[in-house]
């Protein structure tokens, strides 16, 4: 994740499940901001108390996960690869149930994150279609990069405490 | 009664070489437009996707596994969205409002194009 191109704004990020203890030694060597991430699979029994962004695989529970952790500002990340293929009706439905979780995310202090999950140079997206793609979910795309940015300058305050 | 001048775009995409509809002569893949076609309009409804004047055109020159769609301005946020949501291996150039400039981001693009796609 990198906020403006520069050096010193490259913001890692880690799995949280992936962790052992030789990676948080070079974890900790490391001078950029480290975020830790997990995947929410709609299990509200799984802990996250650490996670600084869930990926949200299945919206069953979601609710739930909201009333569990409000306001621990945690980042709920979608990822449009995981939906990139569906059929219409599907797809339709992603984007109506995505403005629903906005306005959850606004409600219970998350932060709302869309991400283009890409692994490849084909899943990648442009700005132009990613900010369409808010538009059509109805998310004003200067207000989501202005809090994405506010978003992650707190978590740069915070680690740094 | 004003007659204002229709005002299009064109979109180019690059459709990966393994993908079975691209021919060796180049012909546009009637599987991809088809599903391209029938994206938009399940996306945007079939109003909107008449409305988008949609084409896909032949240009001469143009190096094979290249698509260049034609469509009016006022839809173009449309028919990317649609082009992005296609099940296809493509990758997405940037619009031009002339083919001549099209062209030109077509060469730019293929300077790193092995790089691109060997990832």
């Amino acid at each position: 994740m990198c906020v403006n191109g520069k050096q010193e704004h490259i913001i890692l990020r880690k799995n949280f499940d992936s962790l052992n203890s030789s990676s948080m030694k070079d974890i900790s060597n490391n001078k950029n901001i480290i975020l830790y991430s997990s995947i929410f699979k709609g299990s509200i029994e799984d802990k996250f108390y650490n996670s600084d962004i869930l990926t949200v695989k299945n919206l069953h529970n979601i609710k739930s996960l909201f009333k569990k952790y409000n306001g621990k500002n945690i980042g709920l990340e979608f990822l449009i690869s995981d939906i990139r293929y569906r059929d219409d009706n599907d797809l339709g439905k992603w984007f109506f149930d995505i403005k629903w979780v906005y306005e959850l995310c606004k409600r219970y202090n998350f932060q709302f994150i869309l991400s283009s999950g890409a692994s490849t140079y084909i899943d990648l997206i442009s700005l132009k279609i990613f900010n369409t793609i808010l538009k059509r979910i109805g998310i004003e795309s200067i207000q989501y990069w202005n809090d994405l940015t506010v978003w992650l300058d707190n978590k740069k305050i915070m680690n740094s405490l | 009664m004003i007659l204002y001048k229709k005002k299009f775009r064109y979109a180019c995409v690059y459709i990966k070489k393994n993908s079975s509809d691209i021919d060796s002569s180049n012909i546009v893949p009637s599987n991809f437009t088809r599903t391209l076609y029938k994206r938009l309009i399940g996306l945007n409804g079939s109003v909107d996707f008449y409305k988008s004047n949609i084409r896909i055109i032949n240009v001469v020159n143009i190096p094979s596994g290249f698509v260049i769609i034609k469509c009016r301005l006022e839809y173009i946020d449309n028919v990317m969205l649609s082009l992005y949501f296609v099940n296809y291996p493509l990758m997405i150039l940037p619009i031009s409002g002339t083919i001549k400039q099209l062209k030109i981001r077509i060469q730019e693009f293929l300077i790193d194009k092995d790089f691109l796609m060997e990832s």
